[in-house]
């Protein structure tokens, strides 16, 4: 791999969103994400720049990612995160740019705070494999796991996500 | 039932992509966060640098192998200086020194690039500028053999600026190596072995830009596109002897520091350098004396209406060069005699006189080319005419303002 800070920019440009969202799902706040996500990237270049071999640039930015989250609530800055309600009103505030209507606004704020809901596992497969599009190969590269245990988790979060869809709707 | 849930389910997800509201983050924040990132790792470069010294894959590959880690920090920062000043006209900071450390004799960024070569050497202990300079010598070498193959429009003045720093480096190399074996470990911290080791970097590299001028100066006289004018072509052969003067100071280090401590430089690699450069001289000698055979050969069938009196009148010419040659020969013999007793001494003067002496009989073969073409030629269309060696002869010669034979009067009139 080209190590400049071009070609490493240009890698940001590919995997910043993604990165970005892997996180916003787990920390909820959007300035907590921004922060953390910066500091994946400036993590992986340190990496990158000790000339350690990866296998692959997304794994390794994955598994930055994921610790990095994991220092977050560690740290104890978790506690100030907004809550969830406060989060989509503020999106749904500021959705002036919104092309949608506001109804199907809300059903897309009332799946994330579903999916967020989640366990940590099945709302990351989920996330990489129908927002981000990954194939289950690459999912497989990022967890970690083998091609078949990642179709497995799909298959067991859709199952959990189904549950409590159902259950919200019987609370309605 | 369930499967249409699940596919429901999918496409629900799916459709989180189109409220990017919700979970992207905001294109002022990926931008701002980029150029922080970018600023944040360009900092962190100097310390990779440092730590890729000895990677050859990097852009200065000769920054890595020769310099040491604080030279590189300190060479480096001012170097950024420069990097910015023209990065603010071409670019970034990766693209300004790629496209400098690609830049030929005219383009803008030449400069750049001898700049950065020249606070590298400044900031860098002897024994490592010597090193360097010999690599920048080579890389002209590059660049002529570039401007060359090229298409650009004035080749020549490009030819002549790279053959100018050429000549620089080298001389530098020279000076620098007249230190080095003068150097004492106790007042210049150069071991001997350092020295040694610095010799034979710069007898290798010296030998290499030797044979790759001699190419580029075929290659500036032949063909249709005469590139090369007459003072050109003095200049690529002082270039020439210059390369060949270092790798000579290169072998005397070699020698000297032997003489010191045996431990230094091994006998055995000093005799097999002095070997290969007597090998490469006794091969000029060998095309000098085929040059001058030549040249009688060629004298008797161009003439053959007073063969006599011009073979003669060639023979005479050729004679003098012919013993220089000679003497030579003799020379490299009893150097050679020297080096298998392993008196490295005497060897080394021998080599010194050689290069001298082969030197001299290059030019004087040059000068007989020119002196045995008859001087009637001209003047005598049909034999100029019918015989095609004699063209050939003319056309191999070095392009020096017209001389008139010394020996008029035995030349034939037509």
């Amino acid at each position: 791999m080209e190590k400049s800070p071009e070609a490493f920019g240009k890698l940001y440009d590919g995997y910043a969103t993604r990165i970005y969202r892997f996180i916003y799902f787990k920390v909820s706040s959007s300035t907590d994400a921004e922060d953390l996500t910066a500091e994946v990237f400036l993590k992986a270049w340190q990496y990158l720049s000790e000339g350690k071999e990866i296998r692959s640039f997304s794994g390794l930015l994955y598994t930055i990612a994921r610790n990095q989250v994991i220092d977050f609530y560690r740290r104890g800055t978790a506690s100030k995160e907004p809550k969830l309600e406060d989060m989509e009103l503020e999106n749904l505030s500021d959705g002036g740019k919104m092309k949608e209507g506001l109804e199907k606004m809300q059903e897309a704020t009332a799946l994330v705070k579903k999916l967020k809901l989640l366990k940590d596992e099945y709302r990351e497969v989920l996330t990489l494999r129908y927002i981000d599009e990954l194939a289950p190969g690459e999912i497989a590269e990022i967890l970690n796991k083998s091609g078949i245990s990642v179709r497995v988790l799909i298959h067991r979060a859709l199952k959990a996500l189904k549950k409590i869809i159902e259950k919200s709707k019987n609370l309605q | 039932m369930n499967v249409m849930f699940n596919s429901e389910l999918k496409k629900q997800i799916r459709t989180l992509k189109e409220f990017r509201e919700v979970h992207e983050p905001r294109p002022e924040w990926l931008k701002t966060n980029r150029e922080i990132l970018l600023m944040q790792i360009k900092n962190t470069t100097v310390q990779k640098e440092e730590a890729a010294r000895f990677n050859l894959s990097f852009v200065w590959n000769s920054l890595d192998i020769f310099l040491p880690r604080q030279v590189v920090y300190y060479a480096v920062r001012p170097m950024a200086v420069i990097v910015l000043v023209s990065g603010l006209i071409f670019g970034s900071w990766v693209t300004t020194v790629s496209a400098s450390y690609n830049s030929l004799p005219g383009d803008v960024l030449y400069s750049v690039k001898l700049a950065t070569e020249n606070v590298q050497t400044s900031l860098a202990s002897k024994s490592k500028a010597t090193k360097l300079r010999t690599e920048f010598a080579a890389r002209r070498v590059e660049d002529v053999k570039k401007i060359v193959e090229s298409n650009l429009p004035g080749k020549e003045k490009k030819v002549e600026e790279a053959v100018k720093n050429l000549k620089e480096n080298l001389d530098q190399v020279k000076g620098n190596l007249e230190d080095l074996k003068k150097s004492t470990p106790k007042t210049d911290d150069v071991t001997g072995a350092q020295a040694a080791e610095v010799a034979k970097v710069v007898n290798d590299k010296t030998t290499e830009i030797q044979k790759s001028l001699e190419q580029a100066a075929g290659q500036l006289t032949a063909g249709a596109q005469v590139l090369a004018t007459a003072p050109l072509q003095e200049q690529v052969k002082q270039a020439t002897a210059a390369a060949a003067e270092a790798g000579v100071k290169a072998v005397e280090v070699m020698v000297e520091k032997h003489q010191e401590d045996s431990n230094s430089i091994s006998s055995a690699e000093v005799r097999s350098a002095v070997d290969d450069k007597l090998k490469v001289l006794e091969q000029k000698v060998n095309v000098v004396d085929e040059k001058l055979n030549t040249l009688v050969s060629t004298s008797t069938v161009a003439t053959n209406n007073s063969s006599r009196t011009e073979q003669a009148r060639v023979e005479t010419l050729v004679a003098p060069v012919k013993e220089s040659s000679a003497a030579v020969k003799d020379v490299i013999t009893q150097a050679k005699d020297e080096l298998a007793k392993d008196n490295l001494g005497a060897a080394l003067d021998m080599l010194k006189q050689v290069t001298t002496l082969t030197q001299a009989a290059e030019t004087k073969t040059e000068a007989t080319q020119i002196l045995a073409v008859p001087i009637g030629r001209q003047a005598a269309p049909p034999i100029a005419a019918s015989t095609p060696v004699v063209n050939i002869t003319s056309s191999t010669l070095p392009v020096i303002p017209s001389v008139l034979p010394p020996v008029t009067s035995t030349a034939p009139i037509k």
